[in-house]
């Protein structure tokens, strides 16, 4: 019997709402600077951006945060700006990395009906991602951290390990109390959420949004409200 | 006649929330199974005095954004190793900032209840508004997550690297002025600080108006007002 749901977090229940585009052409409005798009393409690529591909086991959040301060100026600079670098990458940063507080994350709408059905199901919930930086606090701006048991992020220091690694998964069936056959866990990501859950013995499901993983793996949903269903086997008569 | 209103931003449109700094801790603290003792009234209060009163003041003409948001997490570092606290000492400090600090995430900072009807009424009546403002970062994206960015023609921080100059300076007045387009007999600054916010404005020229929320600067200045929503008439009074 299931008692626990995992989620991966990005792609599965939230994104980033603007994308870095229209985000970098909104500051350079207001600071008055033109953006040399040609280049924009090239300067991306020095974007330290997303650490989740870094080792959570040399992991430090200070020395991340030096790297990323360092890369999203460089990038800056690259676009062809000259005046108040270090200014324009704090706004950059404000918007873009949850490091430093973005506001720019939102949720799929499926996502908070579909949590709050679960919990009133009696459903244990948590989160397992691949993230740079402890969850909480992006989750509680988003107003969904209180339907989780457990919020696990791999770059988090009581947990260094990422999917597809076992020990992510098993830290958090500790955490929620449930052994592996009584949870599954829903992801995007075929080698991290699929192979890794399957690795410990979690039933996986794979969250394919935008129709793009067809064939690919058994159990796969397009949305997140077809989760309760396939949980209790039931067939949903309208 | 008045075309402009100017907006002192901390105490007159906004304040922190509810929620303090110590139950921001004890809450992370909590979440990290780790042991405080809050009774060991020494070690915290030390560390508190170290983290807020010591800080050196800020010096807007010197100060570089990246390198405060460093020196800003290393000092947290410190407060919370000050605490007993040896391990995830980074993490927790990081936690602790994105609660409650405007370098990294204010998630808890609210509008007085008056902020919203006054500006949409004075924007209405076609005047034009900004912020004039002593705080160390860019203010646009604390307004934007507050949902008020749109009603301003400016927004000015002391410590934007394009001002460099705090209140009373008479410069960031005057950057003010010149960015709106308009002359200091044509505005008011409403703000609750007298120094900063009456003689600053005074000095350039333009009509002070003090904002004494909680009623404790009686008899201080001659236009004062308990609340914003007494502005528009203040204003209108003042435009017969």
């Amino acid at each position: 019997m299931i008692k626990a749901i995992f989620f991966d977090f990005y792609w599965t229940l939230g994104v980033w709402g603007q994308p870095l585009e229209d985000r970098v052409q909104k500051i350079a409005d207001r600071y008055d600077f033109k953006v040399d798009w040609d280049k924009y393409s090239v300067a991306v690529r020095s974007l330290y951006g997303d650490a989740s591909g870094s080792d959570p086991k040399t992991h430090s959040l200070l020395g991340t945060m030096e790297r990323i301060i360092k890369s999203y100026g460089e990038f800056i600079k690259q676009l062809g700006v000259e005046k108040h670098v270090g200014q324009i990458t704090w706004e950059l940063l404000q918007s873009e990395h949850s490091l430093f507080g973005a506001n720019n994350a939102i949720l799929y709408d499926d996502t908070i009906p579909t949590l709050k059905h679960l919990k009133e199901e009696g459903y244990k919930l948590a989160i397992v991602s691949n993230w740079d930086t402890p969850l909480f606090p992006l989750l509680e701006r988003l107003g969904i951290a209180h339907y989780f048991d457990t919020i696990t992020a791999s770059h988090d220091e009581r947990v260094r390990s990422a999917k597809p690694d076992p020990h992510i998964f098993e830290y958090t069936l500790k955490k929620v109390g449930v052994t592996a056959e009584e949870t599954v866990h829903v992801g995007d990501t075929f080698e991290a959420d699929i192979i890794g859950a399957q690795g410990v013995g979690i039933r996986p499901i794979l969250i394919d949004r935008v129709g793009s993983q067809e064939g690919r793996w058994d159990e796969t949903i397009q949305t997140l409200s077809e989760l309760p269903e396939l949980l209790t086997g039931s067939v949903c008569t309208v | 006649m008045v075309k402009a209103v100017f907006f002192d931003f901390y105490k007159t449109l906004s304040v922190w929330g509810e929620s303090t700094f110590k139950a921001s801790l004890k809450r992370i603290v909590d979440c990290y199974d780790m042991v405080v003792n809050w009774e060991h009234y020494d070690v915290y209060d030390i560390a508190v005095k170290d983290l807020f009163v010591e800080t050196p003041v800020s010096n807007p003409a010197m100060d570089s954004l990246l390198d405060s948001v460093m020196i800003t997490m290393n000092r947290e570092c410190d407060f919370i190793r000050k605490l007993g606290i040896q391990d995830h000492v980074e993490q927790i400090a990081w936690e602790l900032l994105q609660s409650g600090h405007p370098l990294f995430s204010v998630t808890d900072a609210k509008l007085y209840d008056d902020v919203i009807p006054t500006l949409q009424h004075l924007r209405d009546a076609d005047l034009k508004l900004a912020i004039v403002s002593n705080w160390d970062t860019p203010l646009f994206p604390l307004l934007e997550r507050l949902g008020i960015a749109h009603y301003f023609d400016t927004i000015t921080a002391s410590h934007d690297v394009r001002v460099r100059s705090a209140k009373p300076d008479p410069h960031i007045f005057n950057y003010t002025l010149a960015a709106i387009g308009v002359l200091a007999e044509e505005v008011v600054h409403v703000g609750d600080t007298y120094q900063a916010d009456i003689i600053g404005a005074r000095n350039v020229g333009i009509r002070p108006i003090l904002l004494d929320r909680d009623n404790t600067q009686t008899g201080r200045w001659e236009e004062t007002i308990q609340s914003l929503a007494e502005l528009p008439e203040l204003l209108n009074a003042g435009a017969l």
